[in-house]
């Protein structure tokens, strides 16, 4: 280096300046690749074909238990080099959003979770999978569970190999029903009175107390915001209602069964007092939740950031029911995330190693744990007929209970601009809470609004 | 006027000096070469991106397939038909034109209450200015739950005096001002820059109408805020663009901008349009109309400079 009496000079100054500059602006332009898995030498990895797969963890606490996960898979398959990507501190929808942005400049995974993104395939970034599970005989379709079956199909192909249903239904503080010498809801149910305004009436009300910041609810339904519509959900197709009905695609919002629901849920809340007003944020763990009962599904009950709070709680004070049967129905609908799990854009470099990944987690992995992927319970027949298996889910006692709640799940269909209506629908809905509007003038806007919004999906 | 005594321009000036030196050239470059750093962070991440998005505004884009041309379409729906797009411009104005004088005021207030010397100066001015440093998303978490209508700490102090729960953050009367409630927390930094501005108003002033007879209100009319305009109105231009760009964090954090909307901002309605619902044209469209109310309402301010900033250069 150039220097002056011990000093650095302009010129050479200039020149490391600019240098270091230039590298720095070289380093920045290099594509990012996904950071090496926990356990993996850069030396084996070369020698190795890779395996890209963005994951989405419920939370940071999960990272432990889905590392052990990805180092099972390498021990399986010690020649691919999987590089896993964790997208932390956000929702699914963050995920998306993320996820999105990346491959449109270009970034594919060979593997990406896949939540409620049917909107991909309709974009055609999803490659089939129908080869793959034609030409493999280690798997078995069949075995899939219907509901997941239906998700994963679009007009006609297979795009995803459903590894777990999201269950959604109704927990309870049996300790405190008993202590306030409640009946259970299984005896409701045995006398054909686990109905809306039956059973399930009387046991809320009965199991409300008190007036103000000290109120304890019968219930806790948070239907504020967009993941509101997932409770809103649960009841309309509990009465045989439906957000969307995709034959053709229309809001199903002006359907007297949604129109009932939607009545139900605003009365639980203004006319009987039983759940909180909106946007209450009950904690969700029962031992601090001020309700009784308890509307969510099992991700909740088994994710890193809940799990510490029931399991303090104790799973075995916990009870677990379908969700009460409508004004029209002789059963309950499950609103769930079923055939929740992972695809393979079209554009991915190493399918091959991706259906690695997909045939493992579906035929191995997923007879690990109940807590598989994302808390979701078995995506498969034979899992979810299991008993020893089921019992595995926190303790529950009632496997019928486990089963009805897997076979009768729905999965929410995701139309074009599904997100945007459901927000429209959200803030109605929003409205009707407040008093402003009732639950006829929300339809009366709203559908033809969504409806508007949904128009370009193509058939199912 | 004879030719020989007009003005030779500058850069004829400065172009003749360079072709003779040489010392001159190398300084040019250098100085070039200081200021490329920022000059090339500029053209990439500011000025690239919005011409690219002033592009985009004009088209219909999901971000995964081609974008389609659709002409001033983007532009019309948004001003015509979309009431979002109203409500989110009227939610912001509203916490625009209370929030930031409310701010300012507060700020000021603080200032002024700061800028006297006793041993424990420093701790206060440390403590108040602590709050404006906690990043958004930790300070929408804290303010969610001190307005929790069931357990919030607020709540629970309203009800030591008798005044029933408030649902802070869904009813729509106010949410709005919580929002604005929770803003002060973050006089802080304001708070710094007022300080600053007070502490350079020139002790003399203050002595010789204290001479005069001037009592702490007239010192406070006469010297303190006429001095300190040129402050304020900094404050004013940076405050009215922050809280027209700002709020996104609170707002997705803490109500999604709900109830029914109440709470929806232009940058949050903006991201869902961009990045929930795939419409990066029509996002790009709103983005730029801000962009464009936001210059004008910076204009009419500097317009109106003129009659109430005071600088200590002016005649």
């Amino acid at each position: 280096m150039q220097t002056t009496e011990g000093r650095v000079t302009r010129r050479s100054f200039l020149q490391i300046a600019g240098l270091a500059g230039a590298s720095t602006l070289l380093a920045a332009c290099v594509a990012p690749t996904a950071p090496a898995s926990a356990g993996e030498s850069a030396g084996t990895s070369a020698e190795k074909s890779p395996l890209v797969f963005w994951d989405c963890p419920n939370s940071a606490a999960d990272l432990p238990r889905l590392e052990a996960r990805d180092a099972m898979f390498e021990e399986r398959y010690p020649e691919v080099d999987l590089q896993v990507d964790y997208f932390l501190g956000g929702s699914t929808d963050d995920f998306k959003q993320k996820a999105v942005t990346q491959m449109a400049s270009g970034l594919f995974p060979d593997v990406i979770y896949f939540q409620n993104s049917q909107d991909w395939i309709y974009k055609g970034i999803i490659a089939s999978l129908d080869d793959y599970i034609d030409s493999d005989p280690e798997v078995d379709w069949d075995d899939v569970l219907e509901v997941a079956q239906i998700v994963a199909t679009w007009q006609g192909k297979r795009y995803q190999l459903p590894t777990g249903v999201n269950a959604w239904s109704l927990y309870y503080n049996k300790e405190y029903l008993q202590e306030n010498g409640l009946k259970m809801p299984e005896e409701y149910l045995a006398e054909d009175r686990w109905r809306w305004n039956d059973g399930f009436l009387e046991l809320t009300q009965g199991a409300t107390k008190g007036e103000g910041m000290d109120k304890f609810y019968g219930i806790h339904m948070n239907t504020s915001g967009y993941w509101g519509h997932d409770e809103l959900a649960e009841v309309i197709m509990s009465n045989g209602g439906a957000i969307f009905r995709t034959d053709p695609w229309r809001a199903a919002l002006d359907e007297p069964e949604a129109i009932e629901s939607l009545q139900f849920v605003l009365d639980l809340t203004k006319k009987y007092g039983v759940n909180a007003e909106l946007g209450a944020e009950l904690p969700q763990g029962l031992e601090l939740t001020y309700s009784a009962f308890m509307l969510t599904g099992i991700w909740m009950l088994s994710s890193g950031a809940f799990r510490e709070s029931f399991e303090q709680f104790g799973y075995e004070k916990m009870g677990h029911i379908r969700f009460p049967y409508g004004f029209n129905t002789d059963y309950s609908r499950n609103e769930g995330g079923a055939g929740g799990g992972m695809a393979t854009p079209l554009e991915a470099e190493n399918p091959d190693n991706a259906w690695k990944w997909h045939k493992w987690a579906f035929n191995e992995y997923c007879k690990v744990s109940y807590t598989n992927f994302h808390s979701q319970a078995p995506a498969r027949k034979s899992l979810a007929a299991d008993p020893d298996y089921l019992a595995s889910f926190a303790s529950f006692e009632s496997v019928d209970e486990w089963n009805y709640a897997l076979e009768t799940t729905v999965s929410l269909p995701v139309p074009n601009n599904g997100s945007e209506a459901i927000n429209l629908m959200m803030a109605e809905w929003e409205r009707v809470m407040l008093g402003e509007i009732t639950v006829e003038e929300m339809v009366a806007t709203v559908v033809p609004q969504m409806n508007e919004l949904i128009k370009d999906t193509p058939p199912a | 006027m004879t030719t020989d005594s007009m003005p030779v321009p500058r850069t004829t000036n400065v172009a003749r000096r360079w072709k003779k030196s040489g010392l001159l050239r190398q300084e040019m470059i250098e100085g070039w070469l200081f200021a490329s750093p920022f000059i090339i962070g500029f053209i990439l991440w500011t000025a690239y991106p919005m011409i690219l998005s002033a592009w985009m505004s004009f088209q219909e884009w999901d971000i995964l397939t081609p974008p389609k041309s659709n002409g001033f379409n983007n532009y019309a729906k948004l001003i015509l038909e979309d009431k979002l797009f109203w409500q989110s411009l009227g939610n912001t104005a509203f916490l625009t034109f209370l929030g930031v004088p409310i701010g300012m005021v507060a700020a000021l207030a603080t200032a002024l209450s700061l800028n006297v010397k006793t041993p424990l100066t420093t701790l206060y001015r440390t403590l108040f200015f602590l709050p404006s440093q906690i990043p958004g998303a930790a300070n929408a978490v804290l303010w969610a739950l001190i307005f929790n209508a069931q357990f919030g700490i607020l709540n629970q102090l309203l009800g030591y005096v008798g005044i029933e729960p408030v649902n802070w953050l869904f009813d729509k009367y106010t949410v709005k001002p919580a929002l604005i409630f929770m803003g002060l927390w973050g006089v802080g930094g304001s708070m710094m820059i007022y300080l600053a501005g007070l502490q350079g108003i020139p002790q003399e002033l203050y002595e010789a109408a204290e001479i005069d007879g001037a009592n702490l209100w007239r010192r406070m009319w006469h010297i303190t805020l006429p001095l300190l305009t040129p402050v304020i109105f900094f404050s004013l231009i940076m405050g009215i663009i922050g809280s027209f760009q700002g709020g996104f964090t609170s707002v997705y954090i803490m109500t999604e901008g709900g109830p029914a909307n109440y709470s929806l901002v232009t940058m949050l309605y903006i991201y869902r349009q961009a990045f929930n619902y795939m419409h990066m044209g029509y996002a790009s469209a709103f983005a730029w109309i801000l962009f464009f109310i936001i210059m004008a309402f910076t204009a009419i301010q500097f317009k109106l400079a003129n009659r109430w900033v005071f600088y200590e250069t002016n005649k």
